[in-house]
Formats: structure tokens, C-alpha cells, sequence
């Protein structure tokens, strides 16, 4: 268990490489998988699309919903890199999400998927079925910070903080959350427009913001 | 004097990502960036650039830190530490938004522009 843990972690702190160098050889079966997904998904992070897309053979995929979903997410990733056509992906994930709503790596990998293409509200109702999952969580709280929707990502880090205190993704949830709603309150500043230009300019070219939501998006 | 009213929110969230990218255990490119980035919102701009140099340090291709050290350099009126940064940015992720931001708004201003006739003074 704490093997995952610290594969979590790192992953986390989007130390991915760490993730990928992590000897999981001594894993129990039941653990091997669980262990497999953070790895697939850092490699994601790190753009290595197609070295996911080549580990998980299609066989594995049909006959494992989670791979399925990390397999996907890493084919519309290396699509949408390279301006290819995503349809057949996405309702491929469609179908995913509806025939496997309940499988904490289907709502990661498919409603970052869904949120990456833009999809909001269908990425919501596929990661609102978590089972106090704090992945999902955080992934919602960033779709929410996406739809700027500031107001309801803040609801969510409420809720997160009243069942996982002190979390690593709580804390950094509501580190995302505080660097907008600042943003928010400013820009409605009503005596200093100057301001309101300044803040327009860091807010739209993503610096932080942008980054801190594509990071999460690659949870 | 505006910073006072959410100076607040920045500094927890400084801290939050200050304590993971400032550890050799836990540091990684995209603390650093939220490290710098919030730095910038609290008005810290040498501590941001000391960040996004470590950042561009651990991987000199990341997009993100480019991104933001274009945006930084913006701020401190470094020029061609700017153009420099958005050349290399175009190189390594041609569609970064940032890119595709800035280069929207260039269009929105030009269009703006064409119905105004500007006179030069002799």
C-alpha cells in the first residue's frame, strides 16, 4: 500500500519521471495494475503518447476498462497533438463512460478526456459518480476552474477538506482554487482599471493559471 | 495597494507550492512554475524569475516554463528575454495556447485598429 502511495504522491507533485522509475516488480497481483495506471498516465503527462498506446495492446484493452480508458485518453492526446480527427475517439470514450460510469480509472482517464475536448458537462456527470475519490476530485475541480466556475471548484475543495483533511491533492486543489478566486474579486476592483489590465494580461496569457490547469488536467 | 485584498489567497497558495518545489524530494518543473507564478501575482518578480530559471533547468523544453518566462519578461519590460522565450515556445509547442492567446488578441487589435486613421505629426 505504501508502494502506491509514493507512486501517487510523486505523481501528484508531477514528478513524473520519478512515477516511471519506480520499481513496481515486487507488487502483489492485485497491486500490479493499480500500480500500472499512475505510470501510464505520467507517461501521458510527459507526452509519450504513443509509448502508452504501444504498451497497452488493444487485447488488454477490451478486455480491461481501465486500460481501455488510459489507452483512449493517450490516443485523443496524440490525436489532437498532431490536428487528427478525435470523433471515433470520442465516442468510443462516450461509450466507455456510459458502460463503465463506476470505475474510478474510467472517470480519471475519460473525463480528462471529455474535459480536455471540451465537453464539461458530460466530463461532471461521468466523474460526479466517484466513490471519495480525490483524483476525481481534483479533476473536477479543475473542470470547474476550465468553465470558470470558480465559485463551484471552491465548493468542491470544501467538501474534499470535510472528508480528507490534510491531503496533498486537498492542499494543492485549494492552492489552484485561491489563485483565481483573487483574480476574480480584482477584476471587479471598481477604482482601478490599470489593474484590470494588468491582472487580464497575466490571467489570459496562462501563465500560472494555465499551466497549474493543463498540469491537472494530465492527472 | 490592489493586491491587498486577495494578497491573501496568493501567499497560501505560495506556500503550498513553494514547500513542494523548493524540496530536492518533492521538486518538480510544474511546482516551480506555480511557485513563480504565484510570486508574479505577489509582486515578487526577481524570486519568480529565480524559479523559472530553476524550472527551465530541470527541463529547458518545457513549454509552460516558456510561456511564463515570456509573460514574466513582458512584465519586467526585457524584450528581447520575451522574443527570445516565444522563439524557443514556437519551436518546441507550436500550439501552446499561450500562443494561440496572444496571437488572437494581435488579430482583435488589428481589426480594432483599421477604423481608426493615425496621424503622425510632422
Amino acid at each position: 500500500m505504501t508502494e502506491l502511495m509514493t507512486i501517487h504522491n510523486s505523481f501528484h507533485q508531477s514528478q513524473y519521471n520519478h512515477v516511471l522509475q519506480h520499481d513496481t516488480s515486487s507488487l502483489s497481483n492485485t497491486n500490479t495494475l493499480p500500480a500500472r495506471i499512475p505510470k501510464l498516465r505520467a507517461q501521458c503527462a510527459n507526452n509519450s503518447y504513443n509509448n502508452v498506446i504501444s504498451s497497452v495492446s488493444p487485447s488488454e484493452a477490451s478486455s480491461s476498462p481501465d486500460l481501455a480508458a488510459i489507452r483512449l485518453l493517450a490516443s485523443y492526446c496524440q490525436a489532437s497533438s498532431t490536428s487528427s480527427p478525435t470523433d471515433k475517439i470520442l465516442s468510443e470514450a462516450s461509450t466507455l463512460a456510459t458502460s463503465h460510469a463506476d470505475n474510478v480509472n474510467v472517470q480519471i482517464c475519460i473525463g480528462t478526456l471529455l474535459a480536455k475536448a471540451g465537453e464539461y458537462e458530460s466530463a461532471l456527470t461521468l466523474m460526479k459518480q466517484h466513490q471519495g475519490s480525490l483524483d476525481v476530485v481534483a479533476l473536477i475541480v479543475q473542470t470547474y476552474l476550465l468553465m470558470n466556475r470558480t465559485d463551484l471548484a471552491s465548493k468542491e475543495c470544501k467538501s474534499a477538506r470535510g472528508f480528507a483533511q490534510d491531503a496533498l491533492l486537498v492542499n494543492l486543489s485549494e492552492a489552484w482554487v485561491g489563485m483565481r478566486e483573487v483574480n476574480h474579486s480584482l477584476s471587479f476592483h471598481p477604482s482601478s482599471h490599470t489593474f484590470v489590465c494588468f491582472s487580464t494580461l497575466i490571467y489570459d496569457s496562462k501563465t500560472g493559471r494555465g499551466e497549474i490547469s493543463t498540469s491537472i488536467l494530465r492527472l | 495597494m490592489t493586491r491587498k485584498q486577495g494578497g491573501e489567497k496568493y501567499q497560501q497558495a505560495y506556500y503550498v507550492f513553494e514547500e513542494l518545489a523548493q524540496a530536492s524530494s518533492t521538486q518538480s518543473v510544474n511546482t516551480l512554475i506555480a511557485q513563480a507564478v504565484s510570486e508574479i501575482h505577489l509582486g515578487r518578480l526577481p524570486e519568480a524569475e529565480t524559479a523559472l530559471g530553476q524550472a527551465l533547468g530541470l527541463d529547458g523544453e518545457s513549454a509552460d516554463a516558456l510561456a511564463n518566462t515570456a509573460v514574466l519578461n513582458t512584465i519586467l519590460g526585457k524584450k528581447d528575454e520575451v522574443e527570445s522565450a516565444v522563439t524557443k515556445l514556437s519551436a518546441v509547442a507550436p500550439g501552446h495556447v499561450f500562443l494561440q492567446e496572444t496571437q488572437r488578441r494581435k488579430e482583435a487589435f488589428d481589426s480594432a485598429s483599421q477604423k481608426y486613421t493615425p496621424k503622425f505629426e510632422p
